[in-house]
């Protein structure tokens, strides 16, 4: 061994001695002394931000409609505001500007009102007497509002803000973080517990990482270490080293590994003083982040096998590089082919959701579009309507759709289009049987809505953080307004509308989930960090009958089955809890901290079944208490799942085929629905996907990054703070063996060649 | 008898070049000699000659096409024979960041000597090539003469039993010439073998015990370097108090030829002869009266020797290569470079 120590000993030494290293090493010095002072204060959650305004142009119409009570909370805020802003606002009553400007001005409101908050005068007694308060709040009254240092005080504010404008705003958190740098705030603080941030600075991390040493640092490194086997295999240089009594692969593969010193170098000293700072400054001690290091030193080697075959043919560092180069863009064009096709075209089609409708069986896909399962064709027919086009199927996140049984239709929630940052408004959509599933779009939904349910007798429910709303009307006579030679004329004809079911005792708050149960009538909600379960009394109100804390600040996903309540969490595990008292009578944690995406329970109470972004099937039998013996074919490939009115599981895998199992205890197949692939399937299965496999995927190592640091093999493509909102399955181990399948090849046939060859 | 150190038999090598039109160039054509211990060997020839594919060959770094070749008894290229060799390549490489020291342990190393082992010698070593007082200072500011010495540095570090230098003294100034010749000298009386190419035949002329002259690919001469000096090449040159005519005269059955005339003397050449004819000769001379001013036997130089030599055979196969398919091996722009050439090997 000891000559093969020596290569790879001078290695370090040649790296030592480039002064490209040393220029790379002050670089992220200094990056590190940039990054340093950055850090944060644990505060409480004050300001406003523009995601707690749940529709933003109806509070300041709201204000509008109020400037002349000054008795009520929003005609007092209005008093407030300085004078040129109520003109603002006073003109756009006038001129009914359109969204733009109101959009404009709700932006200026909330500055306005952030300011506010912060002013020790604002809260007047008299105004907002009418304001039950919760229990934080009171809690700050009852102390003495006079002894209250500023940042308490701004904090009842707040606390009095969300009741009073409830519709409006969505509730605070309890903690905020105050970024600062060195000693100084950087903009409002933000509602984020620790935990949060973390998990924030995390993905921050894999990015800023997987650009800086993944991207800029190998292709620095490729250009420093390009020369190395060049020289090494010049006249003389060559001659010398192959008259020692060494091998010549191994003397290769020394002078390899010795080349790949200069990026151990230059990330070690990055990822570790990175390590350190957000450590020191973050108390985030990642050693997933420590992880990356030989991550990355993998990704260069995998680019350094194709600049080392090509240094031995052609003994050139600027050929070298070229290849390397080429090698870059013709993976990189494979990968964004092979993930185009899947985001735009073939994720889109996966089923999202399996709704068996008494004899029919309808599917929806990532893109919202809606299937009947024709048996006689063998095929799908769409029937639920064309959804506009994009990565992941824009058509989610969508609530439903549900089989509505009594009304024989299908009931869903959907937003019209929009981006993350600006969806339109979601409205509640049917799809009557007897109109062949076309669907007819009724009245807006409150804002917040993420559950929809059908109760008895055909009854819509939709609950959120606006609270339990049940819907009057005829959903199946659109939005009931009245139109004129085509045109909509608001205000006419609004019969049907949405009213509040519960009795105000529950504060409705993010991170928000509800399950409803029929057959019971009660309601399992997760309301913050609060549980609770709601019962409808005789007036048709739903109250509280049991709450619990639940000090857990991360999303989740709730579903009731039979005696139990499952609650899923962003970090991959469930609670089993019991239905009564809310009590855990089990944890599990599945399949580590992947996220959950949808839970059913079956009919008749027994099963619960809960999917996972990454396509795996968890069921949970509630009578004996624990985890299903049987899996379903096709784990890590499951879209959907849904249990039928018989309890038969249907579970969707592939591109829309859904099989259905007589029980999940039994797990026999009982029915299957399935089309011919059609030539775009073909395509992928037989061509792309085989050449994607066996080709290197260099690229893809950054999901290995993430997955580093998250510890979840899913990433979020649209919004994050929705678990049942479109994430991107983050393939781990293909990338890691296909890489390394490629590296031992590369090296190999490096190793013949330079055996073979006369220096 | 003791075994060769060095054992080239019937050595063949082709390389082959172009990727659609190949082209075959036989840089060894049968080559044949050995090598005894402890004796200095130089390898002669002109460019293209073959010798340092010879050289590779005996180290492993290009592979055979025919024949056999063996070094300390083993197959040339063998790892257990390198360990026993220490090679001082033409115009080496050393690289440029490192010193004298980093060097001998990184080339040590590569030789399997102990860390420990090359720290206690490295002094001595450098002292040994005349740069005792250079070992910290990094290769790049080295001269080509201490780059020179240097590798032969190196190349002594592991105490091999066999030394194989290429042009050892290129760049070398006459003092450390001489310097290297001393060494080479200690090494040769501590009993080892040393395989010496070089163009300074002066240098050859002065150390070597054999020789062996390569000319396209073929051996031409191998043996002592007197055979080589003192052979069909050596002259008699008579000062004789005569004119011309009689010179000529007494001496025609020797082929005379007149080398200079004055009014008294007459200097002339004579062809090789033996030690009879040269006494029959002057027992001629002083009959006819005569008489001798001086009489000296000319030994040619090695370099005059290896013109004679080579200059004839390249005559002949000039003429022989305008019918030749191999013509390339003519010319040194020709000579094949094992770089862009493909062997046609046989491991």
């Amino acid at each position: 061994m000891r000559p093969y120590l020596a290569v790879i000993r001078d290695s370090f030494r040649e790296a030592l001695a480039t002064r490209v290293l040393w220029i790379v090493l002050i670089l992220i010095s200094l990056f590190l002394a940039l990054v340093a002072p950055l850090g944060y204060e644990k505060t409480v959650a004050i300001a406003i931000h523009w995601e707690d305004l749940r529709d933003p142009t109806a509070l300041v119409q709201h204000l509008i409609d109020h400037r002349d009570k000054p008795d009520t909370p929003a005609g007092y805020l209005w008093s407030k505001l300085p004078e040129d802003f109520q003109k603002e606002l006073t003109n756009l009553k006038e001129e009914d500007g359109g969204r733009g400007s109101r959009m404009r001005a709700a932006g200026r409101l909330r500055n306005e009102i952030n300011r506010q908050l912060h002013s020790r005068e604002f809260y007047n007694e008299d105004v907002f007497k009418s304001v039950r308060l919760g229990a934080e709040a009171a809690e700050i009254r009852q102390s003495g509002l006079d002894s209250l240092d500023d940042e308490r005080h701004a904090r009842f504010t707040r606390l009095v803000f969300d009741v009073a404008f409830r519709d409006f705003i969505e509730g605070a958190g309890q903690d905020a973080v105050q970024f600062v740098y060195l000693w100084y705030p950087i903009g409002d603080e933000v509602p984020l517990t620790e935990d949060q941030l973390h998990q924030i600075a995390e993905t921050v991390i894999a990015f800023v990482v997987s650009r800086l040493v993944g991207n800029l640092g190998v292709f620095i490194a490729l250009l420093v270490t390009a020369s190395i086997v060049p020289q090494m295999l010049d006249a003389g240089a060559i001659d010398l080293l192959l008259s020692k009594p060494v091998s010549r692969p191994f003397l290769f593969l020394s002078k390899f590994f010795g080349g790949c010193v200069f990026i151990l170098l230059n990330t070690v000293f990055l990822i570790a003083g990175l390590w350190l700072v957000i450590g020191w400054r973050f108390g985030l001690w990642s050693s997933g982040l420590l992880w990356t290091i030989p991550v990355f030193v993998f990704v260069f080697a995998i680019y350094y096998s194709v600049s080392t075959l090509a240094a031995v043919i052609w003994r050139n560092a600027v050929v070298s590089i070229v290849v390397s180069i080429l090698f870059w863009a013709v993976c990189f064009i494979v990968g964004v082919a092979k993930s185009a096709l899947d985001e735009w075209f073939l994720n889109a089609r996966r089923t999202a959701v399996i709704v068996p409708a008494e004899d029919s069986l309808i599917v929806t896909n990532r893109q919202g579009s809606g299937f009947e399962w024709r048996t006689d064709e063998n095929t799908w027919v769409e029937v639920f309507g064309e959804r506009r086009r994009g990565p992941g199927g824009g058509g989610y996140p969508m609530v439903g759709p549900y089989f509505d049984s009594p009304n024989s239709r299908l009931v869903a929630v959907r937003s019209g289009g929009g981006n993350r940052w600006m969806r339109s408004t979601p409205k509640l959509v049917v799809a009557p049987r007897d109109g062949d599933w076309k669907p007819v779009e009724s009245i807006a939904v409150p804002s917040g809505v993420r559950m929809l349910a059908i109760g008895r007798d055909g009854e819509i429910l939709v609950a959120g953080t606006g609270g339990l709303h049940r819907f009057d009307g005829d959903p199946e006579a659109g939005d009931g307004g009245l139109e004129v030679f085509g045109m909509k004329v608001p205000g006419f004809g609004q019969a049907a509308k949405f009213v509040r079911i519960d009795d105000d005792t529950l504060e409705w708050k993010s991170p928000f989930a509800a399950s409803h149960d029929a057959a019971k009538g009660e309601l399992a909600v997760r309301s913050g960090q609060k549980l609770a379960l709601l019962t409808r009394n005789v007036k048709g109100q739903y109250e509280v009958k049991t709450s619990l804390e639940w000090p857990r600040t991360d999303q989740s996903l709730i579903g009731r089955a039979g005696s139990r309540v499952v609650l899923a969490s962003e970090d991959g595990s469930i609670a089993i809890l019991d239905a009564k008292t809310l009590q855990a009578v089990g944890e599990y944690s599945p399949f580590g901290r992947n996220q959950p995406r949808d839970i059913q329970s079956s009919p008749d109470g027994r099963w619960l079944a809960v999917l996972f972004h990454h396509r795996r099937l968890w069921l949970y039998d509630t009578q004996a208490d624990q985890p299903g013996s049987r899996e379903p074919a096709g784990q890590r490939d499951i879209s959907a799942v849904a249990f039928g009115p018989d309890n038969s599981l249907f579970v969707s895998t592939g591109f829309g085929k859904v099989i259905q199992y007589d029980s999940p205890e039994s797990m026999t197949e009982k029915a299957r629905f399935a089309q011919q692939p059609d030539f775009l399937e073909n395509l992928y299965l037989w061509g792309i996907d085989p050449v994607y496999t066996i080709f290197p995927k260099p690229g893809e190592m950054e999901d290995v990054v993430k997955w580093l640091l998250t510890k979840q093999e899913t990433a979020a493509t649209d919004d994050e703070a929705d678990l049942t909102a479109d994430r991107v399955v983050l393939d781990i181990w293909e990338p890691i063996w296909s890489n390394l399948a490629f590296l031992a090849v590369m090296l190999t046939v490096t190793c013949v060649y330079v055996t073979r060859k006369d220096f | 008898m003791t075994s060769p150190v060095v054992s080239v038999s019937d050595l063949r090598k082709t390389y082959r070049s172009g990727l659609i039109r190949r082209r075959k160039i036989e840089a060894l054509q049968g080559v044949s000699f050995d090598v005894q211990p402890g004796e200095i060997f130089g390898l002669l020839g002109p460019n293209g000659a073959g010798k340092t594919t010879l050289i590779k060959i005996l180290l492993g770094i290009v592979k055979r096409t025919e024949g056999s070749a063996s070094v300390l008894g083993l197959p040339a290229g063998d790892r257990r024979g390198r360990m026993r060799i220490g090679y001082l390549p033409e115009n080496h490489r050393i690289p440029r960041h490192l010193t004298g020291f980093t060097a001998l342990d990184y080339y040590g190393q590569l030789s399997h000597v102990p860390g420990r082992e090359i720290r206690r010698k490295r002094d001595e070593l450098l002292e040994t090539v005349g740069l005792g007082k250079w070992g910290s200072t990094p290769v790049k500011s080295y001269s080509k003469g201490m780059l020179q010495r240097l590798g032969l540095a190196q190349a002594m570090l592991h105490d091999p039993d066999v030394l194989i230098l290429d042009e050892p003294t290129d760049g070398v100034d006459p003092i450390g010439r001489a310097d290297i010749r001393k060494t080479l000298f200690q090494l040769k009386e501590q009993g080892r073998t040393v395989f010496l190419n070089s163009h300074l035949l002066q240098e050859i002329e002065l150390v070597a015990d054999r020789v062996a002259v390569l000319n396209h690919g073929r051996v031409r001469h191998v043996g002592p370097i007197h055979d080589l000096t003192q052979g069909s090449s050596t002259r008699l040159i008579f000062e004789l108090v005569a004119d011309e005519a009689a010179t000529l005269a007494v001496l025609s059955d020797l082929g005379p030829q007149v080398a200079s005339r004055n009014a008294e003397t007459t200097t002339v050449t004579v062809a090789p002869c033996s030690q009879s004819e040269i006494d029959r000769t002057v027992d001629g001379i002083r009959q006819a009266g005569i008489s001798i001013v001086s009489m000296s036997r000319n030994r040619q130089t090695l370099e005059q020797a290896f013109l004679e030599l080579i200059g004839s055979e390249n005559l002949d196969s000039e003429n022989l290569d305008s019918e030749s398919p191999d013509s390339e091996m003519k010319s040194e722009s020709l000579t094949p470079g094992p770089a862009d050439t493909n062997a046609d090997d046989k491991n």
